[in-house]
C-alpha cells in the first residue's frame, strides 16, 4: 500500500477550499439531526455510513417528519442514484488499480472528490492518481465528520441572513468551468441545466438526473457532429 | 421514530450509496469498456455538474430562485474561475459580488 506522498499531499491541499462550501451543508444536516428528534447518535452515524450530504438530509427530514422508514430510504437512494454515473465515469480509471483501491475508492467518491479525480486522472500515473485520490476523498471524510457532529452543537447558532448556502452552487460553476475543455462538453452542461430547468417542478432531485442523462446525450451528439 | 429504525433506515442507504458508487468500478473493472461508452462518459461530469448548478437553485416547492444577485455572482464566479482555475478566489469573488448586489439592491 505504497503511496506518493507528494501526490497525497497535494490531493489534501486541494480539498481543502472545495471544503469551505460544504460548511453550511454540514451545519444545516447537523441542525436537522438535533431538531429530528432522533438519538443524534443514529443520526450523526449517517457521515460515515452514507457519507453523502443530499441523502443523508433527504433521510434525516424524511424520518423527523415522520414520512415512514421505506419512503424515506427509497427518496434517499434517488437522491445519490447520480453516483452511478461517477462511478461509469470512473471505471477506466480504476481498471489499472489494485483490488484494495478498487474497493476502499468508491467510498469516498463524492461530488467534489469526482471533480477532482476526473481532472487528475487525465494527468497521472496509477499510484499518483490513488495517492492524490486518497488525500482527498479522505481529507473531505474527515472534515464532514467534524462538521456535520460540529452542526448538531451550533447549526442553530449560524445567521440565516448569510445565505452561506449560495457556495454550493458557485463551486459547482467553478469546477464545471476547470473541467470544460471543449464545445462539446459546453453543450452537455448547457444541455444539462437547461432542461433541469425546465423540469424544476419534478419531485426530489430526477430533474437533476433526467437533466444529467440529456445532458450526455446531447454532448455525445454535439461531439459526432464535429468529427 | 424509534432509534433502531432510524439506525436501521440509515445502515440501508448506507449499503445503497457503496453500492452505486462502486457498481461499475468493481463490475467492469476487468472487462473492455466499448469505444462509444467511452465518449459518451466524458460528458457525465459536465451534464450532472451544470444540472446540479441549477438543481441548487430550486427551491422545495419547484420555483427557481434565480435574482439578479445570484446569477451576476455567478456569471463572475464562472469568469474568475475561467480566468485564474483557483477555487478559493472563486469563492471569494463569487461571494461578495452575492452581498454586495444584494445589499445594494
Amino acid at each position: 500500500m505504497a503511496l506518493d506522498r507528494p501526490a497525497l499531499r497535494r490531493g489534501i491541499k486541494d480539498a481543502l477550499p472545495l471544503y469551505v462550501p460544504a460548511v453550511p451543508f454540514a451545519l444545516v444536516i447537523g441542525l436537522a439531526i438535533a431538531e429530528s428528534g432522533i438519538n443524534v447518535f443514529a443520526g450523526w452515524s449517517g457521515s460515515w455510513l452514507i457519507f453523502g450530504g443530499a441523502a443523508q438530509l433527504t433521510l434525516i427530514s424524511l424520518l423527523g417528519s415522520g414520512a415512514g422508514a421505506l419512503a424515506a430510504i427509497v427518496a434517499a437512494l434517488i437522491v445519490n442514484a447520480r453516483h452511478v454515473m461517477y462511478s461509469a465515469a470512473m471505471a477506466p480509471t480504476f481498471q489499472q488499480q489494485p483490488t484494495w483501491f478498487r474497493w476502499l475508492g468508491p467510498y469516498t467518491l463524492i461530488d467534489q472528490n469526482f471533480a477532482l479525480a476526473t481532472i487528475e486522472a487525465q494527468r497521472s500515473d496509477p499510484l499518483t492518481f490513488r495517492s492524490y485520490y486518497l488525500g482527498a476523498g479522505f481529507t473531505f471524510w474527515t472534515l464532514w465528520q467534524i462538521t456535520t457532529a460540529l452542526g448538531i452543537i451550533l447549526g442553530p447558532v449560524v445567521p440565516e441572513e448569510w445565505n452561506l448556502e449560495f457556495a454550493v452552487p458557485l463551486l459547482f460553476i467553478g469546477l464545471l468551468v476547470l473541467g470544460v475543455d471543449k464545445t462539446s462538453k459546453t453543450v452537455a452542461a448547457l444541455a444539462g441545466a437547461g432542461v433541469t430547468f425546465l423540469f424544476a417542478g419534478l419531485p426530489n432531485r430526477s430533474r437533476l438526473l433526467i437533466g444529467a442523462v440529456v445532458g450526455v446525450i446531447a454532448g455525445t451528439l454535439a461531439e459526432r457532429w464535429r468529427r | 421514530m424509534a432509534t433502531m429504525t432510524a439506525f436501521v433506515a440509515t445502515v440501508i442507504v448506507g449499503i445503497g450509496t457503496y453500492v452505486s458508487r462502486a457498481i461499475f468500478i468493481l463490475a467492469l473493472a476487468k472487462r473492455h469498456i466499448p469505444d462509444s461508452v467511452m465518449v459518451m462518459l466524458q460528458f457525465v461530469a459536465p451534464a450532472v455538474l451544470g444540472s446540479l448548478v441549477v438543481a441548487l437553485l430550486i427551491n422545495g416547492d419547484g420555483t427557481v430562485v434565480l435574482g439578479v444577485p445570484e446569477a451576476v455572482a455567478l456569471a463572475a464566479g464562472g469568469l474568475v474561475a475561467f480566468k485564474t482555475r483557483n477555487h478559493i478566489l472563486t469563492l471569494m469573488v463569487g461571494m461578495t459580488v452575492f452581498w454586495v448586489l444584494r445589499w445594494l439592491l
